[in-house]
């Protein structure tokens, strides 16, 4: 599925840096039901405008009480993105979470 | 002056509780919450590991420290469930946090004390001049076998300390610093096992008590401290009773080890344990009192410190979300969801 | 520009005898029927060969099947519509006066554990790393839609009652049966709120068409005219967060006819909501009334039932779009057949609109 190519997942570190503990709030939000291979059903994906006004799209993990809803804050953190078997490289990126 | 110049903690969102282990296992419940003293243990989710947890604490660790983290030169990190077998979680963190490549690494093992022989070392870098400022991590996603005891306390969690030699910017100095190691058969994991083996009874006397009262009465002989002198004292956390069984031998007044019931709720989180109680303890201390920390890794060694809190405290402990705050930020998991994310099958 | 005399079709569906080469035998068979081929050219669309089977050895056997050593090579979701425009191009400058455009795809094969990574392929890539699908790509935009007009999912649900209802009437089509608006409410949601009847399946299929120049057309009868044509990337709608997608708005800044006033729409319907987004862009309505212009007008939007009821072969999409609009320029269409329909326009698109191809038919040149 996804490449684990080694020159790949060392260019990604900078882009991933960049978008670390970044501030942002949610524009939008769907629960996938049939996410792709390695990521959990159902998955929260939402679209977020960052802090600088820029948009990314990301997972929200630690889903609480709280309901997910448009305007809510978020804060992007790190997380595992997916894994090459048993023997790959772990590859690391972003997801947020609502934060208060 | 050689101390601590930031401090943060992370614990993951999930728990799952006593009982809800013991329901599986057809155990009593109350007789195991208060055999450990431990009420719920905090559980990684399915995409975190000690690297996104270290990223996190030291990302906390950062913010109160407020210092440029390009001049980190070295970062340590203990755990005994490192991401990769080879390939060091401190590099992989490092770079996360975008400290530069001007800083010496390496991945410590020693139980759970990995994290504190990290500070240990850290601290002596600093002490000599060798490097301005160092980062060490304790932080654990805990291998517990399904049915064993040791499944009630094996948590997860991470603590990040940064230390560093500028008066005006240490919260914490480091008066003195001393440790116990020997070879001792208390609990261990082969390569490529899954889950460690451990001694029951085993484990107390000679294990942990042995070589936390050693270590922590060098510490106190050396600095000629008493335990008067002692505002909180924090052991390493296997579970809620040997770290108050610990301070009683020590003779400690119950007070002053009360911080070490961390563990009740979130469980042992093995080379964080004892670190995490420290933030904690930072997180409500005053400048002028004294902490003396003792770690204990199976295997087996304790790591002593004694830290005297200074003014600089006051506005840093607000910088970053107290440990307590972790604590609370919550939600249950079943053990079937608890297996699932703990990849038990 | 340039004409459209002939166009051939392979099903689209689960073909899991045929490789592409054999979907473009069949494809071209079915051509055959109608003409001649003798192109100097081929321009082929294909996205499987590359995307899924990491090779590239279609040209050749497209070359071979063809006997047409010039084969101009397109590889993207809407590549059949930008092959058709690059052939037109060659033909509208004179350096070929025939070319056969050829589309086809083959996606069956990909498991259901692929597909959702894989129809990302045109999505921003850090996005697609991040587990973004092509379907979850599309509620990101519905939630936003719903939410600014104040309207309800399930006034989406007559959208895919529609093309059914219009493939029922096309012996080409993958699903050729009638669906109820109840139906799409009660089938699974796939990214909330979009529903699982709402959405195209990829599937295989080809599609050809021989475009001859506008001088030649007049010895042909009832040839269509690709009269204007143009292809757009931009930021898409999900990089900006709106609704309404800026490649489709600035390709037909770049037409002269009116595409508003077109007789026959062939919209990207990859997803129902789909079609709302690209009749707002075009500017057939205000903002927010898209459904309501759709219900209005629906006998004369994707009359062969769209990518919803035809399936989704990417490479192929535009040329069927192309070969639709032509059935009904011809007076050709029987029972789906639009009176007085004299031009035509198709939109196909990259992802949400990552890239935007559009073309405008007319029996006027």
């Amino acid at each position: 599925m996804k490449s684990f190519r080694v020159g790949e997942n060392w260019r990604n570190l900078e882009k991933t840096r960049a978008l670390l503990d970044r501030a942002g709030k949610i524009v939008s939000y769907t629960v996938v039901h049939n996410p792709p291979s390695g990521k959990e059903s159902p998955c929260y994906m939402a679209l977020v405008e960052m802090e600088n006004k820029s948009r990314e799209v990301m997972e929200i993990v630690d889903i609480g009480k709280e309901k997910i809803k448009k305007g809510a804050r978020i804060k992007s953190c790190l997380r595992r993105i997916n894994v090459q078997g048993t023997k790959g490289l772990i590859n690391y990126g972003i997801k947020c979470r609502v934060v208060e | 002056m050689t101390g601590i110049v930031g401090y943060g903690a992370y614990i993951p969102f999930y728990r799952i509780k006593v009982g809800e282990i013991s329901r599986i296992w057809g155990k009593d419940e109350d007789s195991i919450k208060k055999g450990l003293g431990v009420e719920e243990k905090s559980v990684a989710a399915i995409d975190e590991d000690t690297v996104t947890m270290s990223v996190e604490a030291s990302l906390n660790a950062l913010k109160r420290a407020a210092i440029d983290r390009k001049k980190i030169g070295a970062v340590y990190s203990g755990s005994e469930s490192k991401v990769y077998a080879v390939k060091p979680n401190a590099t992989i963190v490092g770079d996360m946090l975008g400290i530069g490549n001007k800083y010496t690494s390496a991945d410590m093992e020693f139980a759970c004390k990995g994290g504190t022989a990290g500070l240990q070392a850290a601290l002596a870098l600093v002490k000599s001049g060798m490097i301005e400022y160092g980062l060490a991590i304790g932080a654990d996603t805990a291998q517990a076998k399904p049915g064993d005891i040791l499944e009630y306390t094996a948590s997860s969690g991470a603590a990040a300390f940064i230390v560093g030699n500028k008066e005006e910017e240490i919260i914490a100095e480091l008066e003195g610093t001393s440790s116990f190691s020997s070879d001792t058969p208390d609990f261990w994991r082969r390569n490529l096992q899954s889950y460690p083996e451990h001694g029951e009874k085993f484990t107390g006397e000679p294990a942990y008590f042995r070589h936390t009262i050693e270590s922590t009465k060098s510490l106190m002989n050396s600095l000629k401290l008493k335990t008067e002198d002692i505002d909180y004292m924090v052991f390493h956390t296997p579970n809620g009773k040997f770290p108050m069984k610990a301070g009683k031998l020590l003779g400690f007044p119950k007070e002053k080890t009360e911080a070490n019931n961390l563990v009740s709720v979130i469980g042992n989180t093995y080379s964080a344990a004892s670190l995490m109680v420290l933030s904690h303890v930072f997180d409500n201390a005053k400048p002028g009192e004294r902490i003396v920390v003792t770690s204990f890794g199976s295997g087996a060694g304790s790591d002593s410190f004694s830290f005297k809190v200074t003014e600089n405290i006051v506005e840093k402990q607000k910088k970053a979300p107290s440990t307590m705050s972790y604590v609370g930020n919550k939600r249950y998991i079943d053990y079937a969801m608890y297996a699932k994310q703990r990849w038990i099958f | 520009m340039a004409a459209i005399i002939a166009a051939g079709m392979a099903r689209f569906g689960d073909r899991w005898d045929k490789d592409e080469a054999a979907l473009v035998k069949e494809d071209l068979e079915d051509l055959k029927n109608v003409s001649s081929i003798n192109a100097e050219e081929v321009f082929l669309a294909n996205i499987s060969y590359p995307l899924i089977r990491k090779n590239q050895s279609l040209q050749k056997s497209v070359s071979e099947l063809t006997g047409i050593p010039i084969v101009h090579s397109f590889s993207e979701e809407c590549g059949g519509s930008i092959a058709l425009q690059q052939a037109a191009e060659a033909i509208d400058s004179g350096r070929i006066r025939k070319a056969l455009v050829i589309g086809v795809d083959k996606m069956s094969d990909l498991t259901s554990s692929e597909i959702g990574y894989i129809s990302a392929l045109s999505l921003r890539e850090e996005w697609q790393n991040r587990g973004l699908t092509l379907a979850a790509a599309y509620a990101l935009l519905e939630n936003l839609y719903l939410e600014k007009y104040s309207k309800k999912s399930d006034e989406m649900h007559a959208l895919p009652v529609s093309a059914h209802e219009h493939g029922s009437r096309n012996k080409n089509a993958q699903f050729q049966n009638m669906i109820s608006a109840e139906q799409v409410a009660q089938s699974a949601l796939t990214a909330e709120p979009i529903r699982q009847l709402e959405c195209a399946d990829w599937c295989d299929g080809a599609a050809a068409l021989l475009l001859v120049s506008n001088k030649e057309a007049e010895s042909h009868d009832k040839p269509v005219y690709l009269k204007e044509h143009a292809q757009i990337t931009a930021a898409s709608a999900l990089e900006k967060g709106e609704t309404l997608i800026p490649a489709i708005q600035k390709a037909i800044g770049n037409i002269k006819t009116a595409v508003q006033e077109a007789d026959i729409f062939e919209l990207h319907d990859i997803f129902s909501f789909g079609e709302v987004m690209c009749i707002e862009s075009l500017g057939c309505c205000n903002p927010g009334e898209g459904l309501q212009w759709i219900e209005k007008n629906k006998k004369r939007i994707n009359t062969g039932g769209g990518l919803k009821a035809c399936g989704y072969v990417p490479s192929a999409n535009g040329l069927r779009q192309a070969a639709e609009i032509m059935l009904q320029l011809k007076n050709s269409a029987g029972e789906r057949q639009v009176k007085n329909a004299k031009s035509g326009i198709s939109v196909n698109l990259n992802g949400t609109g990552e890239k935007a191809a559009i073309n405008v038919f007319s029996v006027e040149k």
